[in-house]
């Protein structure tokens, strides 16, 4: 066993806080309200820049050199720097699902020419595919509509079409979340591929979420807890009160349980255990890291309630993502059938 | 002992439910508690205070009404299930305090407004560096002539001037005195000059406000009861408004929508409604939202039986507050991806309000004494545990 991060991934993740600290602090984090999709272009223009799609993949299929654990360490940061991009869904979910299939378009992905998105199966969108491979239907919660160029329609539960983003006409909906969602209607839209990735995208980007909501959480304590030093009610520091200290080591408490599930994930990607690991992972931080970055604005008092507050960001954040590939009840469900299978056997 | 209404209760609680059915809708876990609509608010409150309902309680030379206290309990939790706009606080607190108190200036202008249902009271107790700790407030009234002057910064409350709304300012005329004992309570004009009113969006989607105060004239009239005695009415609002309690009347009308949600909506040919987790999760918040209900109502009945309550309504706060949240969880946990959707993405009204609630619900740990507040006096009060 080992619980250091090697050369290469640490100065990766030394590259990245430094990216947000510099140039997207929180605060740059919160005015990109006033104009989202400008902002957001520009963002995901300079993490393209950066190489970082090509992170999740291995070096044969234009990927780095090292191992999942590299993409792990850029989602860590994106979570502390409160940052919402399609790197989650697109170079680890969409990504490592068409990886799977040796699909081509996954080059272009890595390179940050192509930004290609799963819609999930919400409860309120349908898709029929016809008899001559068009697609009809409409699809929500659609994650960046704004900056796709492809989507994994899906058909059922492991199978995708492959859309060109041109043959539709997306609205971005008002989202509480941090990540850009949106709606399209499929009308006799031409299929470009059919795919069989199986749950690949799911699992994946379960644990990407994960990771992100992980430190999504953990900036949100720390901010807890600077305010809970600096805030003085009845002559003392707030954080002095047990009540608050309490409530913060609980918080701290739920994370580092999750964090080990989040990393062992990230560990063990493409090998034996990964699933069972991911879906751990997204179930436990999905449910754990909201309650966590409120507790945060709890912390705050009013002040945390109030819209331009940054602990909000990591609240926002976790909000929209907490139920994005997987809801943790499914999980848990799926989970507890294969230990009920096992002790069966 | 007996959890049942009286026939005479059930009536008005019926008559209660036909009058808001007609006047103002259905119930809703949701409506007033988001968009205010001014003009529609107004024609409903006259029909409210035709019917003697905005006076309930107090003196019969002010316009009071015979209602019993279970009856009062009755009203407060149907307007707020039916999401109606009932000013409470008025009627149960601020009306029977400037009855009390304030001069006969002050209540000649204002109590008429009151019972009219055309006057809104904003409170003036927060600032940015008391917020827990009321009694360390800083803003500042100087005895000047027949009046004070005023100068500080409230947080919060947002008055609209232009309605003529009025702040229930506490501020600080003796700065020498020990911190209770030098706070006094005026009733501002909030369209007074000198006042500045800003305002800030919220995660709720709503504002809050701040409030100004640069040399703000008030006259000694607008001062409520005696100088330098604020903290003691600051206690009498808190006490009046224990035992007047608020409701949490929506969370039933919640709770069905979630059940008939996850009834009525399946994936892969499996309906919501049957995965063990949400059966789980509906049966553990069925006996929780009846467990709130009924706390709300045993305290109602010892108020009405002239008990003592001491840490019950801060139980209440802390398991109601707590509950919708629980709620709400779960609500987005049935939603899946569409959790992030709000009412202003037109997709889904349901899923827009539990969001709305969502959001919302982070405040109501946090206002009207914090959550850690309540179980503070819960482990003093009601516990009798030596403090810290
Ligand atoms: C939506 C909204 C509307 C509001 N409307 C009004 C209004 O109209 N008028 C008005 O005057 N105010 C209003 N408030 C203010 C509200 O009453 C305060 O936010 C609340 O009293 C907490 O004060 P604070 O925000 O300064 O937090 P603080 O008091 O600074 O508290 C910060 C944290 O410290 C904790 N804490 C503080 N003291 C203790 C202690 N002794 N033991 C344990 N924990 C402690 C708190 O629980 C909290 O978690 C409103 C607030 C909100 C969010």
């Amino acid at each position: 066993m080992d619980y250091e991060l090697n050369e290469p991934q640490r100065l990766l993740k030394r590259a990245a806080a430094d990216f947000f600290a510099r140039e997207y602090p929180l605060d740059r984090m919160r005015d990109f309200r006033h104009d989202p999709d400008t902002n957001e272009r520009e963002l995901w223009t300079a993490i393209s820049a950066m190489g970082w799609n090509a992170a999740p993949f291995s070096e044969e299929i234009g990927g780095y050199p090292g191992s999942f654990m590299d993409a792990a360490v850029l989602l860590e940061e994106m979570g502390r720097g409160a940052c919402a991009s399609p790197f989650v869904h697109s170079a680890v979910a969409a990504g490592l699902a068409l990886a799977e299939v040796n699909h081509p378009l996954v080059k272009a992905i890595a390179a940050g020419d192509a930004v290609t998105v799963m819609a999930p199966r919400t409860l309120l969108s349908s898709v029929q595919h016809s008899a001559d491979g068009h697609l009809d239907g409409t699809c929500l919660a659609v994650p960046w509509v704004n900056l796709a160029t492809h989507y994994l329609v899906p058909l059922g539960s492991q199978r995708y079409a492959l859309v060109d983003a041109k043959a539709v006409t997306p609205d971005r909906l008002d989202s509480a979340g941090l990540d850009c969602i949106g709606r399209f209607e499929l009308r006799d839209a031409r299929v470009m591929d059919l795919l069989d990735p199986g749950d690949t995208g799911t699992v994946c980007g379960g644990a990407a979420v994960a990771l992100v909501l992980l430190d999504a959480g953990s900036r949100s304590l720390d901010l807890a807890v600077a305010y809970a030093k600096d805030r003085i009610q009845f002559g003392k520091p707030i954080g002095s009160f047990q009540a608050l200290q309490h409530k913060c080591a609980d918080m701290l408490i739920a994370l580092e349980a999750g964090r080990n599930l989040a990393y062992k994930a990230a560990t063990l990607h493409g090998q034996e255990g990964f699933a069972r690991l991911a879906r751990y992972a997204k179930a436990y931080l999905g449910e754990a890291v909201p309650r966590v970055t409120r507790d945060a604005i709890q912390v705050h008092g009013g002040v945390g309630f109030i819209d331009d507050h940054k602990v909000q960001l990591c609240y926002r954040l976790a909000l929209g993502l907490a139920n994005s590939y997987g809801r943790p009840g499914d999980i848990r469900r799926d989970v507890a059938e294969i230990q009920i299978a096992a002790a069966g056997r | 002992m007996d959890y049942a209404y009286t026939d005479d209760e059930i009536r008005f609680r019926d008559e209660v439910r036909a009058f808001l059915a007609k006047e103002w809708g259905p119930p809703d876990p949701v409506a007033g508690r988001d968009v205010h609509d001014a003009e529609r608010e107004r024609g409903f409150m006259s029909k409210v205070a035709s019917r003697g309902w905005l006076t309930m309680g107090w003196p019969e030379e002010y316009g009071g009404t015979s209602f019993s206290p279970m009856e009062r309990y009755i009203l407060s939790q149907e307007m707020n299930r039916a999401g109606a706009p009932f000013p409470l606080y008025n009627v149960n607190v601020l009306g029977p305090l400037l009855i009390k108190f304030a001069s006969d200036e002050a209540k000649s202008e204002l109590l008429p407004r009151m019972r009219a249902g055309a006057l809104k009271f904003v409170l003036g107790y927060t600032e940015p560096e008391t917020g827990s700790d009321l009694a360390s407030l800083r803003t500042r009234a100087e005895r000047q002539g027949d009046g004070y002057v005023i100068n500080g910064q409230k947080l919060y409350g947002l008055p609209h001037p232009a309605d003529g709304d009025i702040i229930f300012l506490a501020a600080r005329t003796d700065p020498d005195a020990p911190i209770r004992k030098g706070i006094s309570i005026f009733l501002i004009d909030s369209s007074a000059e000198g006042v500045t009113v800003t305002q800030n969006r919220t995660l709720g989607g709503s504002h809050v406000g701040a409030t100004y105060y640069d040399n703000v004239y008030v006259p000694a009239s607008r001062r409520l009861g005696e100088e330098n005695e604020g903290w003691r009415y600051i206690r009498e609002c808190m006490d009046l408004d224990r035992v007047s309690g608020i409701p949490y009347a929506h969370f039933p009308v919640l709770f069905e929508m979630l059940v008939a949600f996850a009834a009525g909506h399946e994936r892969d040919g499996r309906r919501l409604a049957d995965e063990p987790w949400v059966i789980d999760r509906i049966g553990r918040l069925a006996i929780e939202v009846e467990a709130a209900q009924l706390l709300q109502e045993m305290m109602a009945c010892k108020v009405y039986a002239g008990a003592e309550v001491h840490a019950e309504s801060s139980i209440i706060k802390a398991y109601c507050t707590e509950l919708e949240s629980r709620l709400t969880e779960f609500g987005r946990e049935l939603v899946g991806e569409l959790a992030a959707l709000t009412t202003e993405a037109g997709v889904d009204e349901f899923i827009g309000r539990l969001n709305f609630l969502s959001r919302l619900n982070v405040a109501m740990t946090i206002v009207g004494g914090t959550n850690e507040i309540q179980r503070n006096i819960i482990a003093l009060q009601g516990l009798g545990l030596p403090r810290g």
